[in-house]
């Protein structure tokens, strides 16, 4: 059986080394795809920087009835204060205007007298530039406006922190049992963003290509009339079906780490450029990386194998490559759902079978895992029944492999 | 030794093999002959246990097909009527890949590889890659996979198809030669002059039955024909053409209409 699944995998290897082509879409792809993304991060940062220095041009107008917000936008090298043309709709449209602060008439007296004011924010169409304009702008008003209230408590002997009076702050729980997680602290955002990365990470390996191999091993012998001599050697089925789908284990899982490779030039776009602009200000810090990867293959590895066998099962099933391609588009369609549906609405300590059921039991602990952490006990139980899921998978896939009517199909 | 009896085998309502019984000795080619879609090709994969016979039974050198298969496929080699190469790997690739799933591994494989090489000449293109083969080049190499373990039993469906006269006079020789090794070989053909030249006795099959079985000279005599083509025309012929007229004049309107959709072909093309 060794000996078979061997002989097989060492054949699928070097067919698919001499497949250039897959080869490249499989595995070139993705580093392209991570080489377009940094280049666009690296353009984005450098866009950012040149606007930030040359400043982007806004217009105030009635800024003389505020002369404490027209220094602090004077000051700010980001922003350059023009003029206001005499056509401003004109200018705003053709971006020489990132956009136009109108102060109200009367504005200081109403100041004065305590009454609030309204400032008028018109955005251009100036892309990014009047999107980066309008942060800075809420910040500088935000700010104008703390200080006009510092101002006043002060006239009344009061320390600003007197309005503040209770503040929040943000910790977790210590992680329960294992927990792999990359821990996601500050503001309340992130829980929903790492409950998301499971179903992200199942997508990500259900398209990286691995999946589609299989069908291709299976029915694609059909397709090329190479099934026959291979069925009648004495080769043990089990065997064969073994060294197909550890090819396509293999595949899918490189393909998946360098596609996940991806998400770097995210997270670090997303931790830098707007963390420094201001609207999250939180990290998003990844503690103990390499142990979340190695946590989450482990777990993952079971059910990669398991759908890896129902697949081969269903190739061996279709009459041909695009019968079989067609269901690959279910898979691919449905298990991501699956995923996303397990991980929003299972609850948080759920009955103990869940934890037995196929499929679903992987993502549940993927969830804690990735989470809040898991028992140990628990963590084998999931990994204990989706291994038994993926042995009788492969099993169903050997038996078919050798069954008269499934071979025969659309041959 | 090959031994067929009672064997049939049911694709639904067609019956593709009908109670065949036949044995092949060592040392024996046995011709199987017949029209397009008589069973031969379904007879054979039967035998190498490919196929599970709806009823009867078949045994290699005393191993049955269902119970022993394994014993079966290792003491077969089949040369499958439409196999297909993997374009990427060169025919000495290819007899390896085979080989090691025969078992075979180390120098006795590679020994085992040069000599099938050899023996059907395919030396000059051993090591070119299989896409864009000429149909000939495929043929030798797929012959050269039933070969490839040395088996005392050839199940040989059409070994000359595709190939050149000089190749098909080459597999002739080859086909003579592994009798005389002794081994067991059933060949299925539409050549009659193969036939008649190599096979010690043929069965003529039609419809999954078989027709008539003898050597070709007996079959000949019996028939009173020229040669084995005339015999095989008498024997299967006339008995087709009264079947196909029968049907013919059977068929329903809407019949012919849904063929007409599912073939394109109407009756009389
Ligand atoms: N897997 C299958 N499923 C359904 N019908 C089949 C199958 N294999 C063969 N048949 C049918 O069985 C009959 C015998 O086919 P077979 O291939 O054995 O003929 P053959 O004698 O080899 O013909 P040829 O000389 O054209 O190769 C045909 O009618 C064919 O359609
Ligand atoms: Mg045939």
């Amino acid at each position: 059986m060794i000996d078979t699944m061997y002989t097989v995998l060492l054949k699928e290897t070097r067919d698919l080394l001499r497949d250039r082509g897959t080869l490249l879409v499989i595995f070139a792809t993705p580093f392209a795809l991570t080489l377009l993304y940094l280049v666009a991060a690296l353009l984005l940062a450098l866009y950012t920087l040149r606007e930030a220095r040359q400043g982007l041009p806004i217009a105030l107008i009635n800024g003389d009835q505020l002369p404490g917000l027209q220094a602090v936008l004077e000051k700010s090298r980001a922003l350059k204060l023009v003029p206001a043309p005499p056509d401003v709709d004109d200018a705003l449209h053709s971006g020489e205007l990132a956009l136009v602060l109108t102060v109200p008439e009367g504005a200081a007296a109403a100041l004065a007298a305590g009454h609030p004011i309204t400032l008028t924010l018109t955005v251009g169409y100036a892309g990014l530039r009047s999107d980066l304009a309008v942060t800075l702008i809420q910040s500088f008003v935000e700010d104008y406006g703390d200080q006009i209230v510092s101002e006043r408590l002060a006239q009344h002997g009061l320390d600003p922190s007197w309005l503040k009076p209770v503040r929040l702050q943000y910790t977790s729980p210590p992680a329960e049992g294992i927990a792999a997680a990359p821990t996601l602290t500050g503001e309340a955002l992130p829980n929903l963003l790492s409950l998301l990365f499971i179903p992200y990470l199942v997508t990500l390996w259900t398209f990286s290509g691995g999946i589609d191999m299989i069908a291709h091993l299976t029915v694609g012998e059909k397709e090329r009339h190479t099934l026959e001599a291979l069925l009648v050697t004495p080769a043990d089925r089990v065997g064969l079906v073994l060294g197909k789908v550890t090819f396509s284990v293999i595949v899918s899982l490189v393909s998946a780490a360098l596609w996940s490779l991806n998400t770097l030039p995210y997270l670090w776009i997303f931790s830098t450029t707007f963390a420094r602009i201001g609207s999250l200000t939180g990290t998003v810090g990844l503690r103990h990386i390499g142990l979340s990867v190695v946590w989450l293959t482990l777990l993952i590895a079971p059910l990669i194998v398991m759908i890896a066998g129902l697949i081969t099962a269903i190739g061996g099933l279709a009459r041909s490559v695009r019968e079989a391609g067609y269901i690959m588009t279910a898979v691919r369609l449905l298990l991501p759902a699956l995923a996303f549906l397990v991980v929003l609405t299972v609850d948080t300590s759920p009955p103990l079978a869940i934890y037995t059921v196929p499929i679903i039991g992987v993502l549940v602990a993927m969830r804690d895992l990735w989470g809040g952490g898991i028992a140990p006990g628990l963590l084998l139980l999931t990994w204990l029944a989706a291994a038994i899921y993926a042995g009788l998978a492969i099993y169903l896939a050997a038996y078919l492999f050798s069954r008269e009517w499934v071979l025969w199909r659309g041959l | 030794m090959i031994a067929v009896e009672q064997l049939t085998k049911r694709f639904r309502k067609l019956t593709a093999v009908d109670g065949v019984t036949f044995t092949c000795r060592d040392g024996e080619v046995f011709g199987l002959l017949g029209p397009n879609g008589a069973g031969k090709t379904t007879l054979l994969r039967l035998i190498c246990s490919l196929l599970e016979p709806t009823s009867g039974s078949a045994s290699v050198d005393g191993f049955d097909t269902c119970r022993d298969a394994r014993h079966v496929r290792a003491r077969v080699g089949l040369l499958v009527e439409t196999a297909g190469l993997y374009g990427r790997f060169t025919p000495r690739e290819h007899l390896r890949f085979y080989g090691r799933l025969h078992g075979l591994s180390g120098s006795r494989l590679e020994t085992r590889i040069a000599t099938v090489l050899d023996m059907l000449e395919m030396t000059e293109f051993a090591d070119r890659r299989a896409e864009g083969f000429s149909a000939g080049m495929r043929r030798r190499v797929v012959l050269g996979l039933a070969l490839i373990h040395d088996p005392p039993n050839l199940l040989l469906d059409e070994p000359s198809v595709g190939l050149d006269v000089m190749s098909i006079r080459n597999v002739r020789a080859l086909i003579t030669r592994l009798r005389q090794e002794g081994r067991c070989i059933l060949l299925s053909t539409h050549l009659m002059d193969e036939a008649e030249r190599l096979c010690d006795r043929v069965a003529i099959i039609h419809k999954g039955r078989i027709r008539a079985l003898d050597t070709p000279a007996n079959l000949i005599a019996q028939t009173d024909a020229a040669d084995l083509e005339e015999a095989f025309v008498r024997i299967v012929g006339e008995e087709r053409l009264r079947a196909d007229l029968w049907l013919a004049e059977r068929r329903p309107r809407w019949y012919q209409f849904w063929r007409y959709v599912r073939t394109g072909r109407s009756q009389h093309d």
